[in-house]
C-alpha cells in the first residue's frame, strides 16, 4: 500500500512539475486597453428651399421672392434719386413800375379844387422758357410797393392790388402825399398771401398777369397849382418768394437722374461657366406727385463686367420717350406711379444681366410736358417730389453651364479629429432642382495655404424636368470622401474650408432654361463613418 | 492614471484567476460522490459513508466558466510583453453564441446524519449567479462598433443577462429501497432571494444602420430590465443603517425550492443516477423594479443642422427623445438556475467504477452541457479519480481529478475539473478547483466486514 502511495504521489508531482508552463505570463504587465471602433453615425440633414439657397448665394445682396406663378426670383431694389419741388421750380423775382399823370392843369383855383384820377396796372410776369403762372400760393416773400407824388399838393391815394389776396380779399393801401411827403416805401410779407394771374385787366382768361389798381385824389388849394403831367410813379417788387402751390404751365424741363446698380453680388462669385436669364427684366419706378406728365429716355443704360466689358442697352425702349403721368388738379396730392419695363420683349436686358455684370450703369432724363404725353394743366407744390428707382427682377429661369461659384467657410473643428484615424463622410443629397452641381473642397491653413483637397465630384444631380416645366423626380447622390489618417492629420490645423462648386443645370449643354419653383427642396444629409482609437491611458 | 488603470486591471484579472483556481468542480467534483457530504449539493441520493458528518468551515465555491480562453481576454500582441484587453481578439473568439458564467456558493454548514436505511441532512448555502448569453453580433458591436453593419442590421436579440443571489437552508432526506438497489434523495429548501438583475425573456433589440446615410433604425420590444434589492447597494443614501441587514435576512422573496435525486444499481456493474438540483422559482416581490423601454421602432437620421449650437447636447437629446421609458415596482418571477446531472456508471470491480456524467447548468436558455468520462479508485481511506470533461460549446477538452481522505475523523477533499490550468493557463477557459474539510464519525459503522479492503496485503 506504501509503495502504492507513494507511486501516486511522486507520480502527481511529475505531472505537475511536467504540466505547469506558466511563461505567457512571465515579465508580463498590463498595458493600455485599445478601443479603436468604427462608429457610423447619422449626423443630421439640412434642407435649403429654393429661396434659402439663393439666399445663402448672394449675400442678401439682394431679396428673394417669387412671381405670381410661383418662379423664385431674385430682386435688386435700389431708391435712386429723388426731386423736389424746390429744386425744379423757383419763382422769379418780379419787378414792375408805371405813372398815373393827374391829366389836368389846375392854377391857383378860387377855391379848393379836387382833381381825381384812376387806373388800373396790368403787368407781366417775368419768366423762364415757357413757364406760365396762373396763381402762386405763397408760403414766404416780400412784397415792395413804391408811389412817389410829383405834385406839391397833397395827394389822397388808394392802391388795390387785384392780383394779391391776403385773407380773401386784394390787398389795397391808402394814404396821403403831401409836399413835405411825397414818398411811400412800404415793404409787406407775402407770407399766406395769394397771387393770381389768370386774368387780364378785362377780366379775359390769360396767364402771368399782375394788376393793380391805383386811385388818387390831388386837392389844389387857392394859391396852388398842378399841372396836367405832374402824377404819381408806382413801383412795385415780389422778391424772396417760397410757394406752397403753384398752378399754370411748367413748360418744358429737362431733369437728368444718373445712377449705378453696384450691389449685385449674386454674380460676383461665380467665376467661370455660362449663365443665361430666359426673362429678366429691370422695372425703373416713377413715383410723382408734380402735377404735370414727364417724358423718360434713357442716355445711357449699360451692364459692366468684372473685365470691364460694357454692355448698352439696345431696343424700342431705349429708342422711345417713355411717359410717366402726373396727377390731375383733381388728384392734387396724390403720388402717381409710372413703370418702365425693360425686359426681353422691347430690349437686350437679359444678354446684360446673362454677362453677370458687376454693375449697371444708368442715365435717366426727364422732361415735363413732353410733346407725346397726355396735355394736363400743371401745378406744382411745395410737398411735390419725384421719387425715382429701380427694381431688377431676374425669375430663376435660367441656363447654368458648368457655373463655378466659391464659398468660404470657417473650419474650427480640427481640435475634435485627434482620436479619428480614419473618416468616411458619405453626403446624401435628395434634389428637386432641376440643377447639379459638382463639389471640391480645400482646406486651408491660417496663411491660406491648402493643406487637403477633396477632389471635385457630384455633390447633387439635377433633377430631370417634364413637359410643365416642373421636376418630375427627386434625384439622390451619395457621395464619399474618404480620409485616411495623413489626411486627418493634415486637415488639423486648417481654419477655413474652400468650397468650389460648379453648377449646370438640366440639359444645361442643350441651352434649354429651367424654372426654379418655390416649392423645390435641396436636402443633404450628412453622416460620418470614423475609426477612432481610444487609449485607456487617454493618449 | 495609467498605472492606476493597469492596477485596476491586473487586480481584476487576477481575482478571477484566484476565483477559478478555488472554483467549484461539479464534475470532478461529484465523482466524490458517498465519500464528502457535500455532494448532496448536487446528488441528494448520495448517502454519506459515515454517521454523522459536519463542515469545519463555511466553503465558498466559484465557478468561472466562459467560451473565452484567457489568452483571448489578456492577449498578448507578438513580439510584446505587455498583455491588452483587445477587443478585437474577443470578437474574433466568439461564437455565434456564446456564454459566460460565474457562480459562487457559500456553504455556510452541513450536518449529517445517517440512519440504516438512508441519510439525513441539514444544510445552509448562500448562491450567486450570474450568466451572460451574448451572440456574436454584440460583441462585434462592443469592439468595433456600427461600422462593420453599415447596410446590416445587428441582432441583439437572444442576448441574456441575469444575476441573482440567493440564500437557502433546507432540510434533505435520502432512502433506500429494493434492497439497496434504489437510492431516492430529496431536499427541501426555503430559499429566500436577496439581489437579481435581469433582462427580461423575449426582450430583443435590433439597430440597422443605412447603407447610404448611416440612418438607425432601432427596434426594441419588451425592453425591461428587472432588479431587486440592489436599490439598497445604488441608492444606499435612501435607507438607514440595518435596512439591508434586515431586507438580506428576511423578506417576501422567498420561495420554496427542492432537489430531487435517484440512483439505480440495474445490475452490480452498472448504475444509473439522475439529479435534478434547485427546482422552484422565486417571485420577486420586495424592491422589485422595473426599468421598461417601450416597445417602439426608432429612426433616428441625425439633427437638424440648421443653426445648431451646442451638438453634442442636442445630438444626445434627439436621440434620447426617440425612447421613452418608465420605471414601474411590478413583482417578477424567474426561475432558480435548475442543474442537471445523469451519470452512468460502470463498475470494474467494487472499487473501480467508469463513469459518464452529463451536467447542464440551464440559468438561461441554451446554455451548453458539459459531459466527463471518469475513472475512480477507492482505497481503504481515500479515493482518487481523474476524468476527461468535453464542453461542446467550444470543443475544448479538460482533464480533472479529484481525491478525497477519510483519516480518522477529519477529511479532507480536493476536486478540479482542469488540473493542467497550470500548463499554458492563458489557454483555457474553464478552471476550478475545490477544497474542503469535514469532520466525520462513525465511518466503518456502516460498512461490511468485508467491503474493507486492505491495501497493506494488496
Amino acid at each position: 500500500m506504501k509503495k502504492l502511495t507513494n507511486l501516486i504521489l511522486i507520480g502527481g508531482i511529475l505531472l505537475c512539475s511536467w504540466s505547469c508552463n506558466l511563461d505567457y505570463f512571465e515579465r508580463a504587465e498590463i498595458g493600455d486597453i485599445v478601443f479603436d471602433p468604427s462608429i457610423a453615425i447619422p449626423v443630421g440633414e439640412i434642407t435649403y428651399t429654393v429661396e434659402e439657397l439663393f439666399q445663402e448665394l448672394n449675400d442678401a445682396g439682394a431679396e428673394v421672392g417669387s412671381t405670381p406663378d410661383n418662379v423664385v426670383t431674385l430682386t435688386y431694389e435700389q431708391q435712386l434719386q429723388s426731386q423736389t419741388a424746390t429744386s425744379f421750380l423757383a419763382v422769379q423775382d418780379q419787378s414792375f413800375g408805371g405813372t398815373l399823370s393827374g391829366g389836368s392843369n389846375v392854377t391857383n383855383p378860387a377855391t379848393q379844387t379836387t382833381v381825381s384820377v384812376s387806373n388800373t396796372f396790368e403787368f407781366q410776369l417775368s419768366q423762364r422758357n415757357s413757364e406760365e403762372y396762373d396763381s402762386i400760393y405763397f408760403q414766404d416773400g416780400r412784397l415792395n410797393v413804391q408811389l412817389q407824388s410829383e405834385f406839391s399838393s397833397p395827394v389822397d391815394y388808394t392802391l388795390t392790388f387785384i392780383s394779391l389776396e391776403d385773407n380773401g380779399s386784394p390787398y389795397v393801401l391808402t394814404g396821403r402825399l403831401t409836399a413835405s411827403s411825397p414818398n411811400l416805401d412800404l415793404n409787406q410779407s407775402l407770407a399766406g398771401w395769394r397771387g393770381f394771374f389768370h386774368l387780364d385787366r378785362n377780366g379775359n382768361v390769360a396767364s402771368d398777369r399782375f394788376l393793380v389798381s391805383l386811385a388818387y385824389d390831388v386837392i389844389v388849394s387857392p394859391g396852388s397849382s398842378i399841372t396836367a403831367t405832374e402824377g404819381i410813379d408806382l413801383n412795385v417788387a415780389i422778391t424772396n418768394t417760397a410757394f406752397d402751390a403753384v398752378y399754370g404751365d411748367v413748360g418744358t424741363k429737362d431733369l437728368t437722374v444718373s445712377f449705378d446698380v453696384a450691389n449685385l453680388d449674386f454674380f460676383s462669385q461665380f467665376s467661370s461657366g455660362t449663365l443665361r436669364f430666359a426673362n429678366p427684366s429691370v422695372d425703373i419706378i416713377f413715383q410723382n406727385s408734380f402735377g404735370f406728365p414727364l417724358g423718360v429716355t434713357f442716355p445711357e443704360f449699360a451692364a459692366i463686367t468684372d473685365n470691364g466689358t460694357i454692355i448698352p442697352l439696345t431696343g424700342t425702349v431705349n429708342d422711345n420717350v417713355n411717359i410717366v403721368t402726373g396727377p390731375s388738379l383733381a388728384q392734387q396730392g396724390d403720388i402717381q406711379v409710372s413703370n418702365v419695363i425693360i425686359d426681353r420683349n422691347n430690349s437686350n436686358i437679359d444678354q446684360l444681366l446673362s454677362a453677370q455684370p458687376r454693375k449697371i450703369v444708368v442715365d435717366v432724363n426727364t422732361v415735363s410736358n413732353p410733346p407725346s404725353g397726355p396735355d394736363q394743366y400743371n401745378f406744382v407744390e411745395e410737398s411735390s417730389i419725384l421719387d425715382v428707382s429701380t427694381r431688377i427682377e431676374i425669375p430663376l429661369e435660367l441656363n447654368l453651364n458648368n457655373l463655378g461659384a466659391e464659398r468660404s467657410v470657417n473650419f474650427t473643428n480640427g481640435d475634435n479629429l485627434t482620436d479619428a484615424t480614419r473618416l468616411l463622410f458619405r453626403i446624401v443629397s435628395e434634389n428637386e432642382l432641376p440643377m447639379g452641381g459638382n463639389i471640391e473642397l480645400q482646406f486651408k491653413d491660417s496663411n491660406g495655404d491648402v493643406v487637403f483637397t477633396v477632389d471635385e465630384q457630384q455633390g447633387f444631380s439635377a433633377a430631370a424636368v417634364g413637359p410643365d416645366g416642373r421636376t418630375t423626380e427627386v434625384t439622390t447622390t451619395v457621395s464619399s470622401i474618404q480620409m485616411q489618417d495623413a489626411d486627418i492629420r493634415a486637415i488639423e490645423n486648417a481654419t477655413t474650408i474652400s468650397v468650389l462648386v460648379n453648377l449646370s443645370t438640366t440639359n444645361a449643354s442643350s441651352n434649354d432654361a429651367v424654372k426654379f419653383f418655390n416649392d423645390y427642396e435641396l436636402k443633404f444629409k450628412l453622416a460620418v463613418q470614423a475609426d477612432v482609437s481610444l487609449n485607456s491611458n487617454g493618449e | 492614471m495609467a498605472n492606476k488603470m493597469r492596477k485596476v486591471l491586473l487586480l481584476v484579472v487576477l481575482s478571477i484567476i484566484c476565483s477559478a483556481t478555488f472554483a467549484q468542480g461539479y464534475l470532478s467534483f461529484y465523482q466524490l460522490r458517498d465519500i464528502v457530504p457535500q455532494t448532496q449539493n448536487l446528488q441528494p441520493a448520495f448517502i454519506p459513508d459515515n454517521t454523522f458528518s459536519i463542515s469545519l468551515i463555511p466553503t465558498v465555491g466559484v465557478n468561472v466558466q466562459g467560451d473565452w480562453a484567457l489568452e483571448d481576454i489578456l492577449s498578448r500582441p507578438p513580439g510584446q510583453d505587455e498583455l491588452t484587453v483587445d477587443f478585437n481578439v474577443l470578437s474574433a473568439a466568439t461564437n455565434a453564441s456564446d456564454f459566460l458564467s460565474i457562480d459562487a456558493t457559500v456553504n455556510v454548514f452541513h450536518l449529517g446524519y445517517k440512519t440504516k436505511v438512508g441519510a439525513f441532512s441539514l444544510f445552509s448555502n448562500v448562491k450567486s449567479n450570474l450568466d451572460f448569453k451574448y451572440n456574436e453580433d454584440l460583441i462585434d458591436f462592443l469592439a468595433n462598433g456600427n461600422g462593420d453593419f453599415v447596410g446590416e442590421t445587428i441582432d441583439f436579440s437572444g442576448n441574456s443577462l441575469k444575476y441573482e443571489a440567493f440564500q437557502e437552508i433546507g432540510l434533505g432526506y435520502a432512502n433506500t429501497y429494493l434492497n439497496n438497489r434504489l437510492t431516492a434523495g430529496v431536499r427541501m429548501k426555503l430559499v429566500t432571494g436577496m439581489f437579481h438583475a435581469s433582462i427580461q425573456e423575449g426582450a430583443s433589440a435590433t439597430l440597422a444602420t443605412d447603407v447610404n446615410d448611416f440612418t438607425w433604425t432601432v427596434n426594441m420590444q419588451n425592453a425591461t430590465v428587472n432588479t431587486a434589492g440592489l436599490d439598497y447597494l445604488f441608492n444606499s443614501d435612501d435607507y438607514a443603517d440595518g435596512d439591508l441587514t434586515s431586507y438580506l435576512t428576511n423578506n417576501q422573496n422567498s420561495t420554496v425550492a427542492f432537489d430531487l435525486g435517484a440512483k439505480f444499481k440495474i445490475k452490480e456493474w452498472l448504475e444509473v443516477e439522475a439529479a435534478i438540483n434547485d427546482i422552484g422559482s422565486i417571485t420577486w416581490k420586495e424592491q422589485a423594479r422595473n426599468y421598461n423601454i417601450y416597445d417602439t421602432t426608432a429612426v433616428f437620421s441625425g439633427v437638424e443642422l440648421r443653426g445648431i449650437e451646442d451638438s453634442d447636447q442636442v445630438f444626445e437629446d434627439s436621440l434620447t427623445a426617440k425612447f421613452r421609458s418608465d420605471e414601474t415596482r411590478r413583482a417578477f418571477k424567474s426561475n432558480l438556475p435548475t442543474r442537471i446531472f445523469l451519470t452512468a456508471s460502470y463498475y470494474l470491480t467494487a472499487n473501480d467504477r467508469f463513469s459518464v456524467t452529463y451536467f447542464k447548468r440551464a440559468a438561461l436558455e441554451g446554455m451548453p452541457a458539459n459531459m466527463a468520462f471518469s475513472f475512480n479508485h477507492r482505497f481503504e481511506k481515500f479515493v482518487v479519480g481523474v476524468q476527461a470533461l468535453y464542453r461542446g460549446s467550444n470543443n475544448e477538452i479538460n482533464f480533472g481529478a479529484n481525491v478525497g481522505t477519510n483519516f480518522g475523523p477529519v477529511q479532507l477533499f480536493a476536486a478540479t475539473d482542469n488540473f493542467l490550468i497550470l500548463n499554458k493557463p492563458e489557454t483555457y477557459s474553464k478552471a476550478d478547483f475545490r477544497v474542503g474539510l469535514n469532520l466525520l464519525f462513525g465511518y466503518k459503522k456502516w460498512k461490511k466486514k468485508d467491503d474493507i479492503v486492505d491495501l497493506d496485503k494488496l
